[in-house]
């Protein structure tokens, strides 16, 4: 039997920023794919893309930004043909029936990324009633039983709420309690747990992984935090200026990473004890060049121990499978398969 | 929570209109004499005379030998308990009446300013944002600027020129000489339309030009917040989005300049209507402060600071409502 098709498809996705002191192009040829009822982290520094990647899929990357080629393959429905989510108007209206409807977003800064100026019920509400047909009774019973869901003390109070009357993580949970509220079948989470306390982030993680599974959706969780990646992820994705640089599922990922560059995020992971055994935490050589700088061939090779001069530099490595879910990309790689 | 804190807002009006009446009072007793010397001189230029018993009634009415405080007293009570602001020695009648002739097309006049200014201004200033750097937004910003550095008087003068020579219009006023002292009916109501655009457009000119900006300016903030993006992602139609989330929010900044609106529906007009000789409050005020009628500018000023106060007042209550973190703000 085939294995199932899975529920976002991402190909060789480029969104490019032109700007005035040049094209910044932000993703360039990202290939992932996400399944159905899994959970994706896209890993990497600031700056790698993978916040862009995550907007792309919904076509709200800020302006001047653009999604400029590649395909966004959704098939929300194993039945039907899969929408190519790259090809749509950004403005028009089937991106937006499927915006907040079956992929919703979770954002980083729930203060800021909620209006201070409307009540969080009202935020909520208006999800509800863009994409159902229920009156205002309905969506406000509705909103309160999502905020129940995930874990507001007293909702109904809280439904008059402003963002500034609640605390961080409660600020949070109204956010996923707002991108929940019409079923989504992915929720795109953009470091939701990065602005928080280390507490609140362990409650708001676990909320995550539990609504998941209760809700069978499927997550793409964007971070930097490997720790984070470790305890949630099914599958990994590391980004690198743009491009993915290795895939495969989170146990493979953190026992045997095959690029250099996962190699090194792997090795950057503080670890208790680490200074009574002597060793210092080890840092990625140099830092991710500017987006107007980006090297030439493989996009790591300027901080690759493993570079090599006359083949890193000039050619671009190609993406070699390494499994059936198990991507590099990487020249070592491709050296691999070809011996053996 | 919001009586609360309109009540609140009240009470501070108390303490600031009592200093600004003071405050005003010292200014009108600042020239040197006082208001029946101006009069006697004045009388006496014109060689009529001066009767004693009327000049020592006057004294009398307005204490005028008794103490400043007690002067201040008997001003302030005459126009808190009777609206009685004293007497124009210009147009020898009580101030109040003389304000009140002139309040009611001034009070049209800068409404339909406003009206204009705003129904123009932000419409273009959103586009401007939203269509940030396009020809548009160029456009208007060359409108816009053009409009800025224009003086207004040069404005009414090219306007009535254009008036006359292609409409045929009368020149200035309100009204045509064959309605001005006709009664209200449909042709009064047509002529003054037709006359009223000119100074609305003189005025509101600058204005417009200003608040174009401003809109612009303050929307573009707002337009790349996070939250947009957040309401983005919800699947809100874009038309739908800007006029709920940033607009709402850029709003705040203008909503807080209606405070200086109040008095400029007074005073802001002076130069155009002296040129275009509009009967509104401007030029009134103009030749109260020249000829040094110290009552009826005491009264203009004091008025114009009441409705800053009041203003004020509004675009708080206003800010509040469009703002909860103004209204569960500390204190």
């Amino acid at each position: 039997m085939e294995p199932a098709p899975p529920i976002l498809h991402v190909e060789n996705l480029r969104t490019q920023f032109p700007t005035e002191t040049g094209l910044v192009k932000a993703v360039d040829g990202a290939s992932f794919s996400v399944s159905r009822g899994k959970t994706v982290c896209v890993v990497g520094e600031s700056g790698c893309g993978k916040s862009v990647t995550g907007r792309s899929i919904l076509q709200i990357v800020d302006r001047p930004g653009q999604v400029v080629g590649g395909r966004i393959l959704w098939r929300p429905n194993d039945a039907h043909e899969p929408t190519d989510l790259a090809a749509l108007d950004p403005r028009g209206d089937e991106i937006r029936r499927i915006r907040g409807n079956e992929i919703a977003m979770v954002f980083q800064e729930p203060m800021t990324s909620l209006s201070p100026v409307h009540t969080i019920g009202s935020q909520i509400v208006e999800a509800i009633r863009l994409h159902t047909d229920l009156d205002a009774d309905a969506a406000r019973a509705r909103t309160i039983e999502v905020l129940e869901h995930v874990g507001l003390p007293r909702p109904a109070d809280r439904f008059g709420a402003y963002t500034f009357q609640l605390s961080g993580g409660m600020r949070q949970r109204a956010m996923i309690a707002m991108a929940l509220a019409c079923d989504p079948r992915l929720l795109i989470a953009d470091e939701p747990t990065t602005a928080l306390d280390v507490t609140t982030q362990a409650q708001i993680l676990r909320l995550l992984a539990r609504l998941q599974a209760e809700m069978e959706m499927s997550v793409l969780f964007v971070t930097h935090d490997m720790g984070v990646v470790a305890q949630i992820a099914d599958e990994v994705v590391v980004m690198y200026l743009g491009t993915v640089v290795e895939t495969g599922p989170t146990e493979q990922i953190f026992a045997e990473p095959r690029h250099p560059y996962t190699r090194a995020l792997l090795d950057a992971i503080p670890r208790v004890g680490q200074r009574r055994r002597g060793r210092r935490l080890a840092t990625i050589r140099g830092s991710v060049p500017g987006p107007h700088s980006r090297p030439t061939g493989c996009p790591f090779h300027p901080r690759c121990d493993y570079a090599r001069p006359g083949t890193c530099d000039t050619r671009e490595p190609a993406t070699v499978a390494l499994g059936a879910r198990r991507h590099v990309r990487c020249v070592l790689a491709e050296e691999e398969v070809a011996v053996g | 929570m919001m009586t609360q804190f309109i009540v609140r807002r009240v009470l501070y009006m108390i303490p600031t209109l009592i200093a600004i009446s003071i405050v005003t009072f010292l200014i009108i007793q600042a020239p040197p004499g006082d208001y029946l010397t101006t009069v006697v001189a004045k009388l006496e230029a014109e060689g009529a005379y001066v009767d004693r018993s009327q000049l020592d009634a006057l004294r009398e009415r307005y204490g005028l030998d008794d103490p400043l405080w007690s002067q201040y007293w008997t001003w302030i009570s005459g126009i808190v308990t009777e609206g009685d602001f004293g007497r124009s020695l210009v147009y020898d009648a009580p101030v109040a009446d003389v304000i009140q002739d002139r309040m009611g097309f001034t009070i049209l006049l800068s409404l339909s300013t406003l009206a204009f200014v705003w129904a123009v201004a932000i419409p273009i200033g959103m586009y401007s944002a939203v269509k940030r750097y396009s020809i548009g937004d160029y456009a208007a910003t060359f409108v816009g600027f053009l409009g800025l550095a224009i003086p207004n008087f040069l404005f009414a003068l090219v306007l009535l020129y254009v008036s006359h020579r292609y409409f045929g219009q009368s020149v200035g006023g309100l009204f045509s000489p064959e309605y001005e002292d006709a009664r209200w009916n449909l042709g009064k109501l047509l002529d003054l339309l037709a006359h009223v655009w000119i100074p609305v457009i003189i005025i509101g000119t600058a204005g417009t030009a200003g608040m174009i900006r401003i809109v612009r300016a303050n929307l573009l903030d707002e337009l790349n917040r996070p939250y947009v993006t957040t309401a983005r992602a919800k699947g809100l139609p874009e038309r739908r989005l800007l006029v709920r989330y940033p607009s709402r929010i850029a709003a705040s900044p203008i909503v807080s300049t209606i405070g200086w609106l109040l008095p400029s529906l007074i005073s802001a007009e002076i130069i155009v209507s002296v040129v275009l000789s509009l009967p509104t409050t401007g030029p009134v005020m103009l030749k109260a402060l020249e000829s040094q009628d110290m009552y009826l500018a005491g009264g203009f000023l004091l008025i114009l600071s009441v409705l800053t106060v009041i203003g004020t007042l509004i675009s708080d209550i206003l800010l509040a409502r469009l703002d909860p973190r103004i209204r569960y703000g500390k204190r």
